[in-house]
């Protein structure tokens, strides 16, 4: 008997709360949205903070294809319907490799913003469906398009709390279409 | 400081040992393995657990973790954790089992080996004290691979967890008219009545 695909997607949304509780100390917070109509797994936040949650949709592989002689390749691919496509800030990938014989999420991961997947992904529109596959290197010393948005099992809590200052940071500034305006000058309080 | 030098919550150590053991669980009998988590906790289990499609001979588990191993003035590291728990809900049934496992800050996962411990043996051997209305049980286990102490026969590596269980479970499923013929069920409700004390041929 295999592990099903429900079995299978319920223990990497486990072990992605497990890396991120304790990888941050107990500072982030993960709460599971009561229906899935939005695709987010989780709504992170750092403990007595509201207002900055970070969205996440886990996608995990059981297996690596081998691409090559002696690169292993995580491959994903996935449809979403047109009108329940996000792109936010806010709204972030997290893809992994949970490895049957570690019985565990494999090193590298990816934790992705949702615009820069959606666009770099092999983006296809068919019949108001879009359809994403995400093709990367396991390997150390890979240099793929996907090599910026690596991070290790063990480091995800930080990289989530670095992902959450920076949206927090963002929100206090003004937003940058307002400098496209003639005559615009940015006045502060000191 | 790095964050993760700081210390998680009991709550947050509770969730994540409970879900890796979900997972080792699942993972280790190829899916055959289902888990359920009962919607109160009134009788101290965090699983029921049974086999695919076989049902009424289900375990019910009560995970226990801790983050730090002691290593009592020795150099030998032992996992060290105390349970109280009120007389009247103590459950010695040969389907209540206890897991004990040591939940590494630094690996972020349960080291080898953990424990599986049928709650009778749990109730006998783990230092039984009562007090009150309270039972005091205290499990001390050394995690070093050469220690011969008590705990050693249910000792488990991580990636046996979900082949040992099922066959707990086939075994359980076989044998448990017997058993439960044997030790009676419902000894935990025996415990309960006042002055019961627990004696034991050596």
């Amino acid at each position: 008997m295999a592990l099903s695909s429900i079995q299978q997607g319920l223990i990497a949304q486990y072990e992605y709360a497990k890396f991120l509780m304790m990888g941050s100390g107990g500072l982030l917070e993960l709460a599971a949205p009561m229906t899935d109509d939005e695709r987010r797994d989780y709504e992170i936040h750092v403990r007595g903070r509201f207002g900055d949650g970070l969205a996440n949709q886990v996608k995990s592989a059981t297996h690596l294809h081998r691409m090559s002689k002696n690169v292993r390749y995580l491959l994903i691919q996935f449809d979403v319907r047109a009108d329940r496509l996000i792109n936010s800030p806010y709204f972030w990938y997290f893809f992994a490799f949970l490895d049957p014989k570690m019985m565990g999420l494999g090193d590298p991961c990816f934790l992705i913003p949702s615009a820069d997947f959606h666009k770099m992904a092999a983006p296809r529109m068919r019949d108001g469906v879009w359809y994403f596959k995400m093709a990367t290197s396991m390997e150390p010393k890979a240099r793929d398009m996907w090599h910026p948005y690596r991070v290790r099992t063990v480091d995800l809590g930080e990289r989530v709390l670095d992902i959450l200052a920076d949206l927090k940071k963002s929100r206090a500034l003004p937003p940058s279409g307002l400098f496209a305006l003639p005559g615009v000058v940015l006045l502060r309080r000191r | 400081m790095s964050p993760r030098l700081a210390r998680i919550s009991l709550v947050q150590q509770g969730i994540i040992a409970q879900n890796e053991f979900a997972k080792l669980l699942m993972m280790g009998s190829r899916g055959l393995i289902e888990l359920a988590a009962p919607l109160t906790d009134e009788e101290r289990r965090d699983f029921e657990v049974h086999l695919h499609g076989i049902f009424g001979s289900a375990l019910a588990v009560q995970v226990k973790s801790v983050m730090q191993l002691g290593n009592l003035g020795g150099k030998a590291r032992y996992l060290r954790t105390r349970i109280t728990v009120r007389a009247s809900r103590l459950v010695s049934d040969p389907l209540f089992w206890y897991f004990f496992a040591f939940l590494d800050p630094k690996t972020m996962r349960f080291a080898d080996p953990t424990f599986l411990v049928p709650s009778l043996l749990m109730h006998e051997a783990a230092n039984p004290t009562r007090r009150g209305g309270f039972w005091n049980f205290t499990f001390e286990a050394s995690m070093e691979p050469g220690s011969h102490d008590r705990w050693v026969p249910n000792r488990v590596n991580t990636l046996d967890l979900g082949k040992t269980a099922v066959s707990i479970m086939r075994a359980q499923a076989s044998s448990l008219p017997r058993l439960r013929e044997r030790v009676g069920v419902g000894v935990g409700s025996l415990l309960a009545l006042p002055d019961v004390v627990l004696v034991r041929k050596h």
